[in-house]
């Protein structure tokens, strides 16, 4: 089940939600982070990753194996590439039955529709709800 | 997250900066209210150096995002290199100097000449204090991005400007 409430703007306040409950209990889940640069997604991530035992996949750290720094501005074909593994990642450790924090990038017209939402119907693994996002 | 967002006098940085602090739900602090002390009528007497730059830390410190307007050269690196992203406005000094003897009259119920005459020449920097000159230099040897904005703009645009380029991964 992915079940994101992602509110770019107000990243803050979604740590103080109580995160939506897991509707089956066999089924890993995926949580995504959106916002703003700077606004603490990785800081968030990787302490829910750590909270609930999950697998951390960062958007940044995938960049930067890659090579690309990105502060250098990435161009959109990189991005693209960048996002593939991920999702790929995201794939596999979802089979393997891991919940994962998939630290990705989307703030802004990002969020929707090829955002968050986007990676549910790709990893197979969701029912695509519950992806709501405020601006 | 911490922004910057300076300029000239009657460049528009407190208008933006509340505008931001409003939509990314972080602390504002205008700078003005750290170089003066508290006086009535204000801007007479300045806060100490060391402790106005006290004040802007402990600000910083608790604030886990925070919008600061104004001018901060000379306040410390510290302190000037804080910032994620700092926002540099600039306006032509005729329209500075109309925005300011409008929020003089508002706020004070009177034009302050000097002042004014101090802010038009921000431009030529023949006077201490803030110029363009001064400014640029400082914003040279700044270590974050500085996103460099016409403050003839709306407010509107600005802070859709400055959202953009706060989009991890532009268009």
């Amino acid at each position: 089940l992915l079940s994101l409430r992602p509110s770019p703007l107000n990243l803050i306040h979604s740590a103080d939600e109580e995160p939506e409950i897991r509707q089956n209990p066999v089924m890993p889940r995926l949580l995504g982070m959106c916002g703003l640069s700077f606004s603490g997604k990785t800081t968030l991530a990787k302490a829910l990753a750590s909270a609930v035992d999950a697998e951390y996949i960062g958007l940044d750290d995938i960049n930067e194996e890659r090579g690309l720094r990105g502060g250098d501005g990435i161009p959109g074909e990189e991005w693209e590439k960048t996002s593939s593994i991920a999702v790929q990642r995201v794939g596999l450790m979802l089979s393997a039955g891991r919940d994962v924090v998939l630290d990705d990038t989307w703030a802004l017209s990002r969020c929707a529709p090829s955002g968050p939402r986007s990676v549910a119907p790709v990893v197979g693994q969701t029912d695509n709800q519950g992806c709501e996002c405020e601006f | 997250m911490r922004i910057l967002v300076t300029g000239a006098s009657g460049s528009g940085t407190s208008t933006l900066g509340r505008a931001l602090a409003t939509v990314i739900q972080a602390a504002f602090v205008d700078a003005d209210d750290l170089f003066w002390l508290p006086t009535d009528p204000p801007f007479k007497l300045k806060r100490d150096g060391t402790e106005r730059a006290a004040l802007l830390r402990e600000r910083l410190g608790s604030n886990r995002s925070l919008v600061l307007s104004g001018s901060i050269d000379g306040w410390g690196t510290d302190l000037e290199d804080a910032f994620n992203l700092i926002v540099f406005l600039r306006a032509p000094a005729e329209v500075r100097v109309d925005r300011l003897r409008t929020r003089e009259l508002r706020q004070l119920g009177r034009v302050d000449e000097e002042f004014i005459a101090w802010a038009a020449q921000y431009d030529v920097g023949a006077m201490p204090g803030r110029s363009l000159a001064r400014h640029l230099a400082w914003l040279e040897s700044r270590t974050c991005r500085v996103l460099r904005l016409s403050g003839t703009d709306s407010v509107d645009a600005l802070r859709s400007a400055v959202l953009q380029a706060l989009d991890p991964r532009p268009a």
